[in-house]
């Protein structure tokens, strides 16, 4: 199996243009930014404090540098670029007709569920780099210009793990979902640009569901809010919320509505993901391969 | 065993007014050790059968199988085929070198000397690390035939593997797949729209014409095919009547009747019409050779 992994590890590292200025673009840039910063840092520690003064200001403590980069696939740039990224690799085999080449050779699901894992496990590698390049960039940042990085003992050090893992589960599992959708809109669109228009669609698209439950509830008198409450967009909202300590705040929410627990919002997404990957194998499995 | 046993399967594509049948109820024996020509013109349905032979399109109706296996039910033995389907399709963005050493991985292959190996055998080694969006239209084929021979098959579907090829690429594909044949025991399946083609390669073959095959044989038998006579008598609604027992009647127009029969049995149908008090005026072989035969079908002539 791993020679498998492999060979989709070829396809994808082997598209310079796609991998570089869709993924390796964002851990590049932080490294870049990270040593940019650190030389400005020393230059400006000869004679200008007040720059010393300014650059502190972006620091907060030695966990932040490290937590930030996971926050960036879900933002809106962050899964724009992924999305494209994804529609290159699945609507890609459609495009270029190889998925004969590989459908002969091994069961369908296999390729598909080795397609997903592969992509999985670089977006992770990637965003771990970009992670590691902020972190350890910003706490020498900090030490070049005095800025105070909190404690650093096995308490913190244990928040900080249990931080990084919910963080880091958080992003993968929503882009996780995404490429989901992505799979499925290649399957049907064939292509990568129309795979990139259909999943940007959902994917962006999804929480104006709440459009559909006020619409519902004011024209048809029915009431479509337990959908939404099923939503990835909701469970990922409800878990940050809880983990971030706001207040939950759930738009549209009836009287007396008590929210998921962290736990059944967890169980939801991953639900999500499985139900997507299998969806779209059993669509694969029967789809004709006339490309 | 047979290498490849096709029942009665057939292709629709599309719906109500734009239903086509792409493989209209198609039976075929493909037996090993040999080379099989799927000869048609454009739209034909070869494509589409061989898709079906090699699991990628659902057949409507009917099952494919290889080496005695529904290629619907095990997977597995497709790993016994090399295919190429409608030109080489690989990552324009990868070397040649790289394309096979991804489709080796995905297969299983633990020896990469194998790439080399087939990189030699279609002579492209030395193009070989230059990306496959660069290739020209006949090192791509070759690059499809590399990846087909690449697992070394038993069997080998290729979909008009010579489009695209100089001469001298053809000739050393004709060689190649002959060799594979004769001396290492393989079976090819392939298809072409040309006849010279077939003619040369194959040793069997079957015209396929709008998803329905319309003549099947060893190609020797169909190429010195002779098999109507034509005959001008009168009255010929009673030499049809006459005739129609013992020998087939393909045609009747105002040229005469034309007979499924050879030209040793001109003397007998002569008889037989003297007995029955009909008046001959000729009676000519008439050749159809599989060119003509083909080139009818391939005009879209449907006297067939
Ligand atoms: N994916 C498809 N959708 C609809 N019609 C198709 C498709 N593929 C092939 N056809 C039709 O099926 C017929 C047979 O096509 P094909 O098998 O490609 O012929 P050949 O390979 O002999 O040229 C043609 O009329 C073609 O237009
Ligand atoms: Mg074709």
């Amino acid at each position: 199996m791993t020679a498998l992994f492999r060979a989709e590890w070829l396809k994808l590292a082997g598209n310079r243009w796609a991998v570089t200025f869709l993924v390796w673009i964002f851990p590049m840039s932080a490294l870049f930014m990270s040593v940019g910063a650190i030389v400005i840092a020393l230059l400006a520690s000869a004679g200008s404090p007040e720059t010393l003064n300014d650059m502190s200001q972006f620091l907060t403590n030695w966990q932040g540098g490290f937590l930030s980069a996971w926050m960036f696939p879900n933002s809106d740039l962050g899964r724009f670029t992924l999305i494209i990224f994804t529609a290159i690799v699945f609507a890609g085999e459609y495009q270029h007709g190889t998925w004969k080449n590989l459908i002969t050779r091994r069961p369908r699901w296999v390729i598909m569920l080795n397609k997903f894992f592969t992509l999985g496990v670089f977006i992770t590698i990637a965003f771990t780099m970009m992670s590691l390049f902020v972190g350890v960039g910003s706490i020498v940042l900090g030490q070049i210009v005095g800025h105070n990085m909190g404690v650093f003992d096995a308490n913190s050090l244990g928040e900080f793990i249990r931080d990084i893992i919910t963080q880091m589960g958080l992003t993968l599992v929503t882009t996780f979902i995404a490429t989901g959708y992505t799979a499925l809109a290649a399957m049907y669109t064939k292509n990568i640009i129309g795979t990139i228009f259909t999943s940007l669609l959902i994917t962006l698209g999804e929480p104006s569901i709440l459009l559909l439950v006020s619409l519902g509830r004011s024209l048809l008198h029915i009431d479509l809010f337990p959908l939404y409450l099923l939503t990835p967009t909701h469970n990922f909202g409800n878990i940050r919320n809880a983990e971030m300590g706001y207040e939950p705040f759930v738009p549209l929410a009836p009287e007396g509505f008590v929210p998921f627990s962290v736990t059944v919002s967890w169980l939801i997404l991953i639900g999500w993901i499985v139900c997507l990957i299998a969806f779209s194998i059993r669509n694969f499995n029967r789809q004709d391969i006339t490309a | 065993m047979h290498a490849i046993e096709i029942s009665d399967i057939t292709k629709i594509y599309g719906k109500g007014k734009r239903r086509i049948h792409a493989v209209n109820k198609i039976n075929l024996i493909i037996e090993q050790g040999q080379i099989y020509g799927l000869l048609g013109p454009n739209g034909a349905g070869k494509t589409t059968a061989m898709r079906m032979m090699l699991n990628l399109i659902r057949p409507t109706q009917g099952n494919v199988r290889i080496y005695g296996d529904d290629v619907r039910q095990n997977h597995a033995i497709l790993r016994r085929v090399g295919m190429m389907i409608e030109g080489a399709s690989f990552y324009p963005y990868l070397t040649g070198r790289k394309n096979l050493i991804l489709l080796a991985r995905t297969h299983g292959l633990t020896d990469m000397n194998r790439v080399n190996r087939v990189l030699e055998i279609v002579k492209l080694s030395d193009r070989a690390d230059q990306r496959f969006g660069t290739y020209s239209m006949g090192m791509k084929q070759r690059l499809g035939l590399a990846g087909a021979l690449l697992h070394d098959p038993d069997l080998l579907i290729l979909d008009e593997p010579t489009n695209g090829l100089d001469p001298n690429g053809i000739l050393e594909m004709r060689l190649l797949l002959r060799d594979l044949v004769d001396n290492h025991g393989k079976t090819v399946c392939f298809s072409s729209h040309t006849l010279s083609e077939v003619e040369r390669l194959c040793d069997n073959l079957a015209i396929i014409h709008k998803g329905k095959i319309v003549r099947e044989g060893n190609i020797e038998s169909l190429l010195t095919e002779q098999t109507q006579l034509r005959i001008k008598a009168s009255p010929s609604e009673k030499a049809s009547a006459v005739l129609s027992p013992q020998w087939r009647v393909c045609d009747t127009t105002t040229d005469g009747l034309f007979l499924e029969a050879t030209a040793d049995d001109a003397p007998h149908i002569a008889r037989a019409l003297v007995n029955n008090g009909v008046d001959i005026y000729e009676i000519i072989p008439h050749r159809q050779s599989l060119e003509s035969f083909f080139l009818d079908v391939t005009s879209g002539d449907d006297q067939l």
